[in-house]
């Protein structure tokens, strides 16, 4: 037998190879000051002025301060103005907080919010927001701590749309690279970014906001995106946590690791179904209202959610202002269903069968599996689902054509303020204008929304909005399945966590790390 | 020499189609990348400036002209979704990709050559049903699944490895600090179906070499079996492998997408998947023609190893 040479070096590599590995055995955590903070891709741009991904977003509040913030009931409370007058629906005029510092320590002043808005809207930065300042006419500083807006027509909306989160004040000057390097007043500041691969945050010394007294000095975004790969790193103890990102049937099995905890809140993301309203068949509300009755969530909740989702009857929040339970609601009743189908004029045929139907979804797995879960509830009744399954840019393009009979979505961020409903539902709001895809027409919903989008008096809005809902829900243009509980899985290590509603990082301002 | 270039001068035109027909099927699949940047609340205003500055208000023929155009001057153009040149972005990510892809091709050579030696010497025996054994499953396991498995015993159980990234440093000292224990398993998931391909292949010509006449020659004038084996019939064995490790290294290529998105490697195929579902125009054309400049690298570099090992070309 030949000595063989080359087999025995190879073995002899790959045995070198193992050895170091074994030997160094990789250290469970680099630098336990470090907070490993796991999302599933690149903020896209964290200039705020730009970015309006999750991701960007979440990152870009703890970055930068909006001029308000909003509060539990999606009201706004004071952020880097203390205060605020409206002498007259068209006047705006906001005080700044005094002494605030970007984290470079220049001082933020009234030219800054000024530049903000005014980059947005003269084409210095190119941003799907601008429009959300549509109603500014023209804008004064009379002096570094106050900010004067006057606008052309009331705008309800104005000061959620200068909220954290929505909106963060820049530097004056900031133009189109500022993203590579972004300089905010939030209580953490940008060390260095890797598309694709991380972000580095750090606590700001300059943040004047002293609310929350967290000790996490630094955090690291790592981007993993497969979700069973951000599950593996939480249970090795290689990352610290994660916010949403992992799919339900995950989380039994995380919880029972010892160094794992799960917080959760009721979250504010709706899942839900649209109809086409001008679809020969979908038109018929009965049949709309026929689908509705035929699906049981709660059984989708408690399997395909694994109890982590809560039913809904609005697109609001349910700790919204204007949200009301005060609807009509559609529980599972196979019964009433096959009556409302029978009314609308769709008897079984032969097979059973009384209609063929097309539902639409992303190749998104949870929408899918919910797709083939439909699929066989809506068959009980008679209704022929089939499912056609999109990659996400043909999908919203085909949606925003109306080339659909039935779709399955979303809403992430967009239903925490009621101008949602003139958005998803305002006859004036068909794509490409808005987001009313199933091209939904009703002139005393239009009157309704016109009214509470025109006047100040609050009560009055509320009512208007209560109105709106009970429509929505006697009509269904769209049917709104379930709010998704916000969830975050972290290490024990990191305590203090405070869940937010619509899946904030926020909570790393207050939340503490044991080194 | 010349042949070389002529080579070189007929794998061009295929880069050109390429890129080509990845430009004509990206502007006619549905989605507007102008729309898909801005979201659905952009004003027409918006849509239409930033449409404007990207030159997507273009004709598409002049559009491709002017990318062309680019192409020659080194301005690949810039990703209206990331707000970077195209150039830069390709530059920072493509290493990752080439350096995995390397790391693949190396470990699964390293494999496969005294896999496919050993299976040839003792063939028909257990040591060759074993190989073959082992191949077959190399074979049958796809990266998706492999990842996973490879993490959970060597991160998670084992706690050798890390689960995913690419370590803390981009330079050579952060590679020999941590950065290769980033790299060994997901090298790992893709060199493995290369490693149990090219076992057959080395089995199957190492055995053909075994039976020649000049083997059987060099056996007769008392040569060593270890001569025999390394000096004779390894090298001519291993001139039709190395046609094979070219061409696998393009399948690598293509096949890092998955492997990239599993371990978290910051590639060039996790940016084209996004880029693709952004609709991303420029920086999906940028990518394409990096990848199919790199195929026509390694198709040459495939040509002059060839010739380096096998003596009847270099005459």
């Amino acid at each position: 037998m030949p000595r063989l040479l080359i087999p025995r070096i190879s073995c002899l590599v790959l045995l070198c190879f193992g050895v170091l590995a074994i030997t160094s055995c990789h250290r469970q955590r680099s630098d336990r000051g470090t907070v490993v903070f796991l999302i599933e891709s690149s903020p896209t741009s964290l200039d705020p002025r730009v970015g309006t991904d999750a991701q960007s977003e979440h990152i870009d509040e703890l970055l930068f301060d909006g001029l308000v913030e909003r509060d539990a009931s999606f009201r706004v409370k004071p952020g880097l103005a203390d205060s605020w007058e409206q002498p007259d629906p068209l006047t705006v005029i906001f005080h700044l907080h005094p002494n605030v510092h970007f984290s470079d320590g220049r001082p933020l002043t009234s030219r800054d919010v000024l530049w903000t808005i005014r980059s947005m809207r003269d084409g210095t930065v190119i941003t799907a927001k601008g429009a959300s300042y549509a109603s500014v006419a023209s804008m004064a500083a009379p002096d570094p701590l106050t900010v004067v807006l006057h606008l052309k027509e009331p705008d309800n909306f104005l000061l959620t749309n200068l909220s954290a989160g929505a909106m963060g004040i820049v530097p004056y000057g900031s133009g189109r690279d500022f993203w590579r390097h972004p300089i905010g007043s939030g209580p953490f500041r940008f060390v260095s970014q890797e598309i694709d691969k991380e972000v580095i945050v750090e606590r700001n010394p300059q943040s004047w906001n002293t609310e929350g007294n967290g000790n996490i000095e630094r955090v690291r975004f790592a981007v993993v995106p497969e979700p069973v790969t951000r599950a593996l790193e939480l249970r090795k103890g290689s990352a610290d946590l994660e916010s949403n990102s992992l799919t339900p049937d995950m989380l039994p099995e995380l919880a029972r690791e010892k160094d794992l905890a799960i917080d959760s809140k009721a979250g504010t993301q709706v899942q839900y179904l649209a109809f086409n309203t001008v679809d020969p068949v979908l038109r018929d509300a009965r049949v709309r209202q026929a689908i509705a009755c035929a699906i049981d969530i709660p059984l989708i909740l408690k399997t395909l959610q694994a109890g982590r989702a809560q039913p809904t009857v609005s697109l609001l929040p349910a700790t919204h202002w204007a949200w009301t339970g005060d609807v009509d609601r559609y529980d599972f009743d196979p019964s009433r269903a096959e009556r409302l189908l029978e009314e609308a004029g769709y008897p079984r045929k032969a097979g059973g069968v009384r209609l063929h139907l097309t539902l639409k979804t992303s190749t998104d797995e949870g929408t899918r599996q919910l797709a083939a879960t439909l699929q066989q509830q809506l068959a009980a009744v008679g209704i022929d689902l089939d499912i056609r399954s999109y990659e996400a840019a043909t999908y919203i393009q085909d949606l925003n054509r109306g080339s659909f009979q039935i779709y399955a979505l979303r809403w992430v961020g967009g239903n925490e303020q009621p101008d949602i409903f003139a958005y998803a539902f305002s006859s004036a709001r068909i794509p490409p204008k808005g987001a009313n895809r199933g091209r939904y027409r009703n002139p005393e919903l239009d009157a309704l929304l016109a009214d509470a989008s025109s006047s100040t008096d609050q009560e009055r809005r509320r009512k208007d909005y209560v109105q709106v809902q009970q429509i929505l829900a006697r009509d269904l243009p769209a049917f709104n399945l379930w709010y998704k509980d916000s969830i975050v899985v972290h290490n024990r290590r990191i305590s203090g966590i405070s869940v937010s509603p619509s899946g904030s990082f926020d909570f790393l301002r207050s939340a503490h790390v044991q080194m | 020499m010349k042949s070389i270039f002529t080579r070189v001068a007929l794998t061009l035109p295929v880069v050109w189609v390429v890129v080509s027909l990845v430009f004509l099927l990206i502007h006619i699949v549905p989605g507007d990348p102008v729309e898909q940047m801005l979201g659905e609340g952009a004003t027409a205003a918006d849509l239409s400036t930033l449409r404007h500055q990207y030159e997507l208000d273009k004709p598409l023929l002049v559009q491709y002209l002017h990318y062309w155009r680019g192409v020659l001057h080194g301005d690949l153009g810039s990703s209206i979704r990331l707000h970077d040149t195209v150039l830069h972005l390709i530059a920072t990510r493509y290493p990752y990709t080439i350096e995995l892809t390397i790391a693949a091709l190396v470990l699964g050579l390293l494999i496969a050559v005294p896999a496919g030696v050993t299976a040839a010497l003792h063939r028909s025996r257990w040591q060759d049903q074993t190989i073959g054994v082992v191949s077959l499953s190399g074979l049958s396991f796809p990266a998706f699944a492999l990842g996973p498995i490879l993490i959970l015993v060597f991160s998670i159980g084992l706690g050798w490895l890390p689960v995913s990234g690419a370590g803390s440093s981009n330079t050579l000292a952060g590679f020999f600090t941590d950065g290769w224990q980033y790299l060994v398993l997901p090298a790992f998931a893709m060199g493995v179906s290369l490693a149990a391909i090219l076992t057959r292949m080395v089995r199957t010509a190492m055995l053909e070499e075994l039976h020649r006449d000049y083997i059987r020659t060099a056996r007769a004038k008392g040569l060593s079996e270890r001569a025999v084996i390394y000096r004779h019939a390894l090298p001519n064995a291993l001139v039709p492998i190395v046609t094979v490790v070219g061409l696998q290294f393009g399948t690598l290529l293509a096949g890092a997408i998955v492997t990239e998105t599993i371990f978290s490697w910051p590639g060039l195929g996790r940016l084209v998947v996004t880029a693709i579902s952004g609709r991303d125009y420029a920086l999906v054309q940028g990518a394409l023609l990096t990848i199919g400049l790199t195929y026509v690298l390694v198709n040459l570099l495939t040509d002059l190893t060839y010739r380096l090992v096998n003596p009847r070309m270099r005459s």
